[in-house]
């Protein structure tokens, strides 16, 4: 495939080219390379440099050149291949002088995240040399956990510290996931809209932060939250979904919001929350949901009636006026 | 750039898969790498894979791997490589046990040859070849290039021919 290029609040990755190799090599040739077997010979490091990218032409996956403010600074790399047990993802930056700024850990989250997101693999590993405390605090930021019954690479003492792809719903057209705070900005721009006021916005920018923080937290305290849904193809976020229990909420409340409004009317929002209501069921094990709807908004009606709930007037309203809709798990389905 | 497909008469040369790797590391392996710096171990030869196929975004230029296309039996790779340590770029091929006497290194090298002049450009190829192995010296000569006495060389006992370009 072709490599992409990332980027984040710092950084950009890029593909290697010819011209990356004298850096590559130079840090390789020297004892910074020491947990990594090195120093090395620059033939080694020319088998390195090569491996790096031909992985993207033989498994879709590879290396990244990390450049800060258009000067290179390392690289991040997710490789597979016959030499290890299973694809790695690595880092390094070329310089100690750019170490202690959360370079390598931005990078390599990045790098994470696409691996695990778009790129679709369930697990990925990290080789660490149980002396590198600085590479090992990193890998543990980025949600490693140590594995001692994975297979290392033969001939090489080695510490593996194991990530897990997040939770990723598909339908035919969709890909839901949790969200995260690089979803704020796609927030922000429908939570600032006035299409917001039947959701409670428009909110500021801060208040939306707070929220979607909050959105977040919830995943880690109930197991369960509201979805970012993309468009397949892209990791944008265009909407949230879910099932999700806010503190001041009595019970489950399955949501909605759609975020363009090219996108309505094409049966999307149903799309997301059957599967998204389907898999909090068969994984919370709770029996029953509401929707709290506001009593003007005719599609969220037709909506939970489409997903099987029922009109439930006997339901203590939470927001006055709203008009309430109860699911049921293995309820009516549409 | 991305790797090209050509077709000769009897073969396609097309760019490497994953699926590959097994049949170029037992060649690599093997006693007929002996001119290659070989047997090769396992390591080296994915080090020799993946320098085959980076070069393609690299350099805009590498190596392709050969089929029969009647039966779409692999025999063999031709390449034109750089690396790091070839003063100019080079024409090279392997052959796979059982391939040879029928001219499929001069057919897909020649085709090679052909690409690297035409479409990409190339102003001159050189191909380094180990004394003994006088196979690839017959290919070489087949295939119109001339012993160059006076170019550099990877390794000094290499001996040096030079390709024609096509129009030559």
């Amino acid at each position: 495939m072709t490599p992409p290029t990332l980027t984040t609040a710092r950084l950009t990755l890029r593909p290697a080219t010819m011209a990356d190799f004298g850096a590559y090599a130079a840090f390789l040739t020297t004892p910074r390379s020491r947990f990594m077997g090195g120093p090395h010979d620059v033939k080694t490091a020319w088998d390195w440099f090569c491996n790096d990218t031909a992985q993207w032409t033989l498994l879709d996956m590879g290396a990244l050149i990390i450049e800060r403010q258009g000067r290179v600074i390392g690289q991040v790399a997710v490789c597979g291949g016959p030499i290890f047990p299973e694809p790695e993802l690595g880092w390094f930056l070329y310089d100690s002088a750019d170490e202690g700024q959360g370079f390598a850990f931005e990078a390599a989250a990045a790098m994470r995240d696409w691996v695990l997101g778009p790129r679709g693999l369930a697990t990925v590993v990290a080789y660490i040399d149980p002396m590198n405390a600085a590479s090992i605090r990193l890998a543990e930021r980025l949600g490693g956990q140590r594995d001692e019954r994975a297979a290392t690479p033969d001939g090489i003492a080695t510490g593996v510290w194991r990530l897990h792809a997040g939770l990723r719903l598909e339908t035919k057209r969709l890909v839901l996931r949790k969200p995260h705070m690089g979803d704020l900005s796609e927030c922000v721009a429908f939570w600032s809209s006035p299409r917001s006021h039947m959701m409670g916005g428009p909110w500021t920018a801060e208040v939306t932060a707070t929220n979607l923080q909050e959105v977040i937290d919830l995943w880690d305290l109930r197991g369960f939250g509201l979805f970012v849904v993309t468009l397949k193809g892209s990791d944008k976020a265009v909407g949230l979904m879910g099932a999700w229990q806010p503190a001041d909420y009595p019970e489950p409340e399955i949501g909605w919001s759609l975020w363009d409004i090219s996108l309505e009317g094409k049966g999307l929002a149903f799309e997301a929350v059957a599967v998204a209501r389907d898999w909090f069921f068969a994984t919370s094990g709770q029996i029953t949901a509401v929707s709290y709807t506001h009593p003007d908004n005719m599609r969220s009606h037709r909506l939970c009636e489409r997903l099987g709930a029922v009109y439930d007037p006997d339901t203590v309203q939470i927001d006055p006026p709203e008009r309430i809709y109860r699911h049921s798990a293995g309820g009516a389905r549409a | 750039m991305t790797a090209p497909t050509l077709t000769t008469d009897r073969l396609t040369l097309r760019p490497h898969r994953m699926d590959d790797f097994p049949v170029y590391a037992d060649f690599l392996g093997s006693d007929r790498a002996r001119y290659m710096d070989g047997p090769l171990d396992r390591t080296a030869a994915w080090g020799w894979f993946c320098d085959a196929v980076a070069h393609w975004p690299l350099f805009g230029f590498g190596e392709l791997m050969v089929t029969r296309r009647d039966t779409g039996a692999v025999v063999g790779a031709v390449g034109l490589t750089k690396g790091i340590d070839f003063p100019e770029v080079e024409l090279g091929w392997m052959l796979y046990a059982g391939h040879e006497g029928q001219g499929f290194a001069t057919e897909a090298a020649g085709a090679l040859r052909d690409w690297g002049f035409g479409a990409r450009g190339l102003a001159t190829l050189v191909s380094y070849i180990d004394p003994p192995n006088a196979l690839s010296i017959a290919v070489a000569r087949r295939l119109g290039a001339v012993e160059d006495t006076g170019a550099d060389r990877p390794t000094a006992t290499d001996l040096v021919f030079r390709h024609p370009g096509v129009a030559a």
